[in-house]
């Protein structure tokens, strides 16, 4: 039916994932050559992006940062499910009872502490680092899965199909995974690329106060904390990460509320 | 009702609490020896030995958590070991920057969402809805701290119309201070308001969708009348949820905002202290964070019972 | 009428009288709803309509919204299906009647409260008891449709058009429901639009009927006429289908208990009134005894929360008990504990609702081989896919069905896979749990037939539980009637119904709508 976003977000999407991942085999430049005698070069053939104040390949540059975003974004939402989607699911299975309870109280105890206050008190202790970004933005995915993946569940638990898997005979275990789990796959697709995104202007935003990826790995958040000073000299230098940002946030939300419509049972549903 | 306050009471002490031992856990004890951490590697004996026992490290991990809380409850936060001043002193200057911000913040981004939310829902499928959830994509997709490095550049730089950051002080004039406060809270605000807009939209949409509003035009209501008069009150419950959540992302967004316009609020605080190693700082500060959020979810919970009968029970 | 271009309504032509009720009977998409919103112009979106719709001199079809906006609520009342979803959950009754009063009227807030009071009044919800500052979810599903009652008549308008007003409520509600709405009709010499897809509470209240099929007229005309003639052959289908006993061969003979419930006892905590206090329980089922043999079909009749659900979830080991016995074939169940492979084969299930019966994402195979794990031995490959055929194929279907998505087939259609699916396992009990109550009269009466063969080719026993008692009457050998947790009558099926001995009984009875005797007997 409205399919209009979905075309744009995959076009998007598929722009930044195939630059991440070229960077790995080849970039046009390499990022940590610092060559001061060509800083501030205007986008031209050799550099298409021009270079920053080091004299680094810009493009070079975005595309590995690119990689390190969607990295973290990825790690970041992988443990969201893995630890989420079980813990919402038991806790639907148990509806009511004190594991039900324990799981719900504990996603409120997340939800007080927002990624960043959980990078913060890693970051006091351990130091700065990408993997500290990975499991803050992780930490804080999991009461996201597991509201949503309860939510959904305890719905369908209502349904006449799980009564009678019951009455078949199948113990709550096997029905979650026989019955629960396909039917919000869909849901904790859409729910996964918004995370994603989120993740990703998360790890930017870690990034951008000194809490996330280091030097010399180029990320798009320290990009635009090192163009900071230069806002007034060059423009350029930070405008093209957040950009680069903006784009890939936009093309997975577009991407997101495209396979929401295309696979909501409700505008697909026959009769 | 009395009830539902009560549960929601406990509930959030017992938040409290076992937020509390967290952040106890992850700062005071994981690191091992907190007095040998901060002073770094190269420290002399006898000064690591000194901040033991200034600190009271010396005491058990139980009896080391007790007086912190009652200190935070009392209002005594310990002594920054930098700044050689009561952390207490230094929350209170700073709160008086950021927590303005995040009000301002707050405000600004519910005056913009709900006009957009019920224009775009009450005309449905127009060009204005059209053109409201396009800018709503672009809003949700921006980083803030981008958008306000932008606001400098075209505001501050170019215009000349806004300083491109400090803080002159509420003894500088309330006007004065508000409009240094301006930018940051623009930056802050749009991002915010443009998912507050688009739940207001579909959760508006929803409820026009209900049996009751089609009892409320069967009456002899206009369209808009309906819509102001019975769908208005049923969409607030989502709305408020995400409310809520605004807020703590508010505070957390303060945190890296105050950076970009060199605000000297609870977030400049926090990353001076993660760099000079002053952990009774960043724990008290974190802790305050949580307290702050915990305290917003609770009186959005009470928000809940004031809008839905439902959950005042039955008489 | 069309949506979207897609033809709705076609040609359809009825005429109101005051102080008369209109009929409109038709199965599921035949337009009667449709029918009702055109009148009231509150089409869904994309909808257009031709023709003419004259309401005391003025063309509906051609008023502009403004005037609509007044007739609305003031000259034509609306009530709805639904009454739990009708009304404004965070509005107090009184503030939603008084509303539609202050709307059309120019009269100070204060007055229009107490003229809802008033109304209130007169449609039964008596103001010492039901004060107006209740909430909607304080109250049931009958005061509900009274206070929507109440919002319809409060200005005493000319027309009343009813959309299936009883159709979600209990037999004795229904009852008192529908004489409220004669009464209302009487006094205040009214015209109501009844619309209904049930042909006996038509013939109850109606003075004339129409009956509408795909969005067309097909019958019209005087209620006693229509009934007596039967002169159209959907409406004699109709009849047929409403009166419909499937012929049952084998008379049970009651050798071998099946199963038998002893002083069953099941009890749900409610929540905690004080916090200190002691939890209290609801007992949904107070010691019920009751004897199932093979090949026997049993009914059970009963009110919304009267316990009859809780007993058959108990009797599937779904809910856990807290008193007396389940013995099957002579075994003792164990209370609360998982059913043994062995015993649940023995028993399989068929719900009310063919629409959330299935796991969307199965194919038909899959649903109808679910309870295949009980077995010891399950069938696979090539043998399992022929099981699967041979069921289809005896509950009507083409074995081929087994490749399709549920999604593809009709409601009745659904049911019958959910009979296939129980029956797949060779039961000796399954249990109905209102599964012939979702669906349309024709279609129900193909499905009983289906089942009543069923039973006399599989030796199956049934526990038919229903809250509609022309379904039981026609289908079970004895009927157990049940109240508030108890079981207060029991006997053979046609001493119950002709002679009932409780109170409790002889009310539902008299309460049930009848279809017209001499019409009965020619159908």
């Amino acid at each position: 039916m409205k399919l209009r976003s979905l075309l744009p977000g995959v076009f998007l999407v598929l722009i930044f994932f195939s630059a991440a991942l070229l960077s790995y085999i080849w970039t046009p430049f390499d990022v940590t050559l610092i060559d001061i005698k060509s800083r501030f070069q205007a986008p031209d053939t050799t550099h298409w992006l021009g270079t920053d104040h080091y004299g680094r390949d810009m493009l070079s540059m975005l595309m590995v940062g690119a990689r390190t975003s969607i990295a973290v974004a990825i790690v970041a939402v992988g443990i969201g499910m893995l630890f989420g989607v079980p813990l919402g699911l038991a806790a639907a299975a148990n509806r009511g009872r004190f594991l039900d309870e324990a799981i719900m109280r504990g996603n409120d105890l997340v939800f007080a502490f927002p990624a960043l206050l959980i990078a913060i008190m890693i970051t006091a202790v351990y130091g700065p680092g990408a993997v500290n970004a990975i499991i803050a933005i992780g930490i804080f995915n999991i009461p996201v899965f597991a509201r949503l993946s309860r939510g959904a569940a305890l719905s369908l638990w209502k349904r006449d199909f799980i009564l009678a898997a019951r009455a078949a005979g199948k113990n709550t275990t096997r029905i979650s995974f026989e019955h629960i789990l396909p039917n919000i796959t869909n849901l904790l697709i859409v729910q996964g690329t918004i995370q994603f995104s989120l993740g990703i202007l998360a790890e930017a935003g870690l990034s951008f106060v000194g809490l996330g990826a280091q030097p010399p790995i180029p990320s798009w958040g320290r990009m635009l904390a090192d163009s900071q000073t230069l806002i007034m000299l060059e423009p350029r230098l930070a405008l093209l990460p957040g950009l680069a940002i903006l784009l890939t946030v936009l093309g997975l939300n577009l991407l997101g509320d495209g396979l929401r419509d295309w696979l909501d049972p409700r505008l697909r549903r026959e009769r | 009702m009395l009830r539902y306050l009560f549960k929601r009471s406990l509930i959030l002490l017992a938040t409290l609490f076992v937020a509390s031992l967290v952040v106890f856990i992850t700062i005071e004890v994981v690191p091992g020896d907190p007095a040998s951490y901060m002073l770094g590697l190269n420290a002399q004996e006898d000064t690591v030995a000194a901040l033991r026992a200034e600190l009271g490290l010396d005491k058990s991990k139980p009896a080391r958590y007790i007086s912190w809380v009652s200190g935070l409850l009392t209002g005594d936060f310990g002594t920054s070991y930098t700044y050689r001043t009561p952390v207490a002193d230094m929350v209170r200057d700073r709160m008086w920057v950021s927590l303005p911000l995040a009000i301002f913040a707050l405000l600004l981004s519910t005056i913009i969402a709900f006009p957009a939310g019920v224009y775009a829902a009450s005309h449905r499928g127009g060009i204005t809805d059209t053109i409201v959830m396009a800018f709503t994509q672009l809003g949700v997709a921006i980083p803030n701290f981008w958008f306000a490095m932008l606001l400098v550049l075209l505001f501050a730089i170019k215009l000349s119309w806004f300083s491109a950051g400090g803080f002159p002080g509420w003894d500088a004039g309330f006007f004065q201070a508000l409009k240094s406060l301006t930018l940051p809270a623009i930056a802050l605000a749009l991002p915010q308001a443009s998912i507050l807009t688009r739940v207001m939209r579909s959760s508006l949409l929803d409820v026009l969708n209900e049996d009751f509003m089609r009892t409320a035009r069967a009456k002899g209501l206009t369209r808009r009348k309906a819509l102001w008069k019975h769908a208005l009150r049923n969409a607030m419950i989502p709305v408020l949820t995400i409310i809520g959540l605004q807020f703590s992302f508010l505070l957390a967004g303060a945190i890296i905002i105050e950076n970009v316009f060199y605000l000297p609020g609870l977030g400049r605080l926090i990353f001076q202290s993660i760099a000079s190693r002053d952990l009774i700082v960043v724990e008290s500060v974190v802790m305050l964070l949580v307290m702050a959020v915990v305290l917003v979810t609770f009186a959005v919970d009470l928000a809940y019972a004031w809008v839905d009968p439902r959950l005042r029970g039955t008489r | 009428m069309s949506i979207h271009d897609t033809p709705i309504l076609h040609d359809v032509s009825l005429e109101l009288k005051p102080g008369a009720v209109l009929g409109i009977i038709g199965e599921s998409g035949s337009g009667k709803s449709m029918t009702a919103l055109s009148i009231m112009q509150l089409l869904p979106h994309g909808a257009s309509l031709t023709g003419d719709i004259i309401f005391d001199g003025l063309d509906i079809v051609e008023a502009t919204e403004e005037q609509m906006c007044d007739i609305r609520g003031n000259d034509i009342g609306m009530v709805f299906q639904e009454p739990m979803t009708a009304l404004n959950p965070v509005q107090t009754i009184g503030s939603q009647v008084a509303e539609c009063i202050a709307l059309h009227m120019p009269v100070s807030h204060r007055e229009s409260v107490k003229q809802a009071a008033a109304v209130l009044e007169r449609v039964g919800l008596p103001n010492n008891q039901f004060p107006l500052s209740r909430y909607p979810h304080e109250l049931s599903g009958g005061q509900r449709q009274r206070v929507v009652i109440a919002i319809a008549v409060a200005l005493q308008p000319k027309l009343l058009i009813a959309d299936e007003p009883t159709t979600a409520l209990d037999v004795t509600t229904q009852a008192e429901i529908l004489t409220l709405l004669q009464r209302l009709v009487k006094d205040s010499d009214m015209a109501m639009m009844l619309i209904t897809h049930d042909l006996a509470v038509v013939s109850e209240v109606a003075d004339d009927i129409v009956i509408m099929r795909n969005g067309r007229v097909v019958d019209h005309g005087k209620t006693s006429n229509i009934f007596d003639e039967l002169a159209h052959p959907y409406t004699r289908a109709l009849f047929e289908a409403s009166s419909h006993a499937p012929e049952r061969l084998n008379e049970a003979k009651q050798i071998e208990p099946l199963v038998k419930l002893t002083n069953l006892v099941c009890e749900y905590p409610l929540p905690r009134k004080t916090f200190f206090g002691a939890r209290q329980v609801f007992r949904a089922v107070n010691e019920v005894s009751l004897t199932i043999h093979a090949g026997e079909s049993v009914g059970l009749v009963g009110e919304s929360g009267c316990g009859k659900s809780t007993l058959a979830r108990a009797l599937l080991g779904l809910s856990p008990i807290q008193g007396g016995s389940i013995l099957l074939h002579g075994e003792r169940l164990q209370a609360g504990v998982a059913l043994s492979r062995k015993v649940r084969r023995e028993l399989q299930v068929v719900f009310q609702d063919p629409y959330s019966s299935f796991n969307p994402r199965h194919r038909v195979a899959r649903l109808v081989a679910e309870p295949l794990h009980v077995l010891d031995n399950p069938p696979t490959g090539t043998e399992r896919a022929n099981l699967v055929r041979a069921t289809l194929e005896s509950v009507g279907l083409s074995g081929d069905d087994a490749d399709k998505y549920i999604h593809e087939f009709s409601g009745g259609q659904r049911q019958r896979i959910a009979i296939a699916r129980a029956l797949i396992i060779r039961p000796a009990l399954i249990i109905l749990d209102e599964a012939v109550s979702a669906l349309d009269v024709s279609v129900r009466a193909q499905v009983l037939d289906l089942l009543a063969g069923l039973a006399d080719s599989h030796q199956l026993a049934y526990l038919f539980i229903s809250h509609d008692l022309s379904v039981v009457r026609n289908i079970t050998d004895r009927v157990l009637v049940m109240k508030a947790g108890q079981i207060v009558e029991r006997g053979n099926t046609e001493s119950v119904f002709n002679d009932p001995q409780h109170e409790y009984t002889k009310r539902l009875l008299a309460a049930a709508p009848q279809l017209p005797a001499s019409a009965s007997q020619t159908g």
